[in-house]
């Protein structure tokens, strides 16, 4: 489902940043997990040094992107229907020359990527000022999602980051797909 | 009717809210594990409150203020403090006018913003104010 320009820039993204890395997990992410990845992601970025702005820039879209693995990996079982391994949740922030990149990996159920695959493309034909209407559109809708989702998650991360989000969903088998996610932060400074 | 008080944690603010002060805060970080329960407690306290009023045919606090003190919050956390102020601000009805205050740190331009994308969806005035 990746178009071949997107993954030009999902390759590009991913080769240039090595031995930039901030953070890096892989394995379940539950939410005493998302809590302990905060701290070591502040004790690390504030020992690179950077602006406040740019720190919560990052930190907001962290804990977005943490939340939506943990609430899509729950509808995933380590193990397929067929038996196969489930793709392991990665999360990780890398540095690049003037930015920061937030790349997630997560199983996601089958029946839910078409609505998830309409709302990013979507959210990447808005520019700031109708990614500003969105949000007021959905924060007065009242709608709740049975765990109490509020639909702002990836709104919230397109209006920060300001940038395209690049991603792309590879079939595990016919019930689960691997959701990769790629978010840059801009670095105030640069 | 009592004040409602919930303390700080790493993840939920403390909230602090009495109809006998006037005074309603949040202060810290609100990422809560079960965000709908630690919202909806509020929420209904408002809304037992606004009953009470009604039922007493008069309005029974001072004059509200309503004092944002947050570092950061989660995006279902901001819909609920929707909620909340959509409640707080029909209380015009009453003849009153909330004052909402949204403390930031002054280098925390995010933190601005979200009080001005509450303030744009609620049509209602925000006070700003940049703490060093």
């Amino acid at each position: 489902m990746k178009d071949q320009k997107e993954a030009e820039q999902y390759h590009l993204t991913h080769s240039h940043l090595e031995n930039n890395t901030i953070l890096h997990f892989e394995g379940i992410i539950q939410y005493e997990t998302i809590g302990e990845l905060i701290h070591t992601f502040k004790q690390r970025i504030h020992a690179i040094g950077v602006q406040v702005g740019t720190y919560k820039r990052i930190l907001l879209v962290m804990i977005e992107v943490l939340e939506n693995i943990m609430k899509h990996s729950e509808g995933c079982p380590e193990k397929s229907r067929e038996g196969h391994q489930n793709p392991v949740p990665v999360f990780s922030i890398r540095k690049s020359d003037n930015q920061f990149v937030v790349i997630s990996s997560n199983p996601i159920k089958g029946i839910n990527i078409q609505a998830f695959k309409n709302q990013l493309d979507f959210l990447n034909t808005l520019d700031q000022q109708g990614l500003k209407e969105f949000y007021k559109r959905t924060i007065t809708n009242g709608l709740f999602t049975n765990r109490g989702g509020a639909g702002l998650g990836l709104i919230e991360i397109a209006k920060i980051s300001g940038n395209r989000i690049i991603y792309a969903f590879e079939p595990v088998d016919e019930h689960c797909y691997r959701f990769d996610m790629t978010v840059t932060i801009n670095d105030s400074k640069n | 009717m009592l004040p409602f008080y919930s303390g700080a944690s790493d993840s939920a603010p403390k909230a602090e809210f009495s109809h006998h002060t006037g005074l309603f805060e949040l202060t810290g970080v609100s990422r809560p594990e079960n965000v709908s329960a630690f919202y909806s407690q509020l929420i209904d306290w408002l809304r037992t409150f606004e009953q009470e009023c009604r039922k007493s045919g008069k309005w029974l606090s001072p004059a509200i203020t309503v004092n944002f003190k947050l570092t950061y919050c989660n995006s279902a956390s901001s819909k609920y403090i929707y909620q909340m102020l959509e409640i707080i601000t029909s209380w015009k009805e009453f003849g009153i006018n909330p004052v909402i205050n949204w403390y930031y740190d002054e280098s925390d331009d995010k933190m601005r913003d979200d009080g001005q994308d509450l303030s744009d969806a609620l049509e209602y005035d925000f006070n700003y104010f940049a703490l060093e």
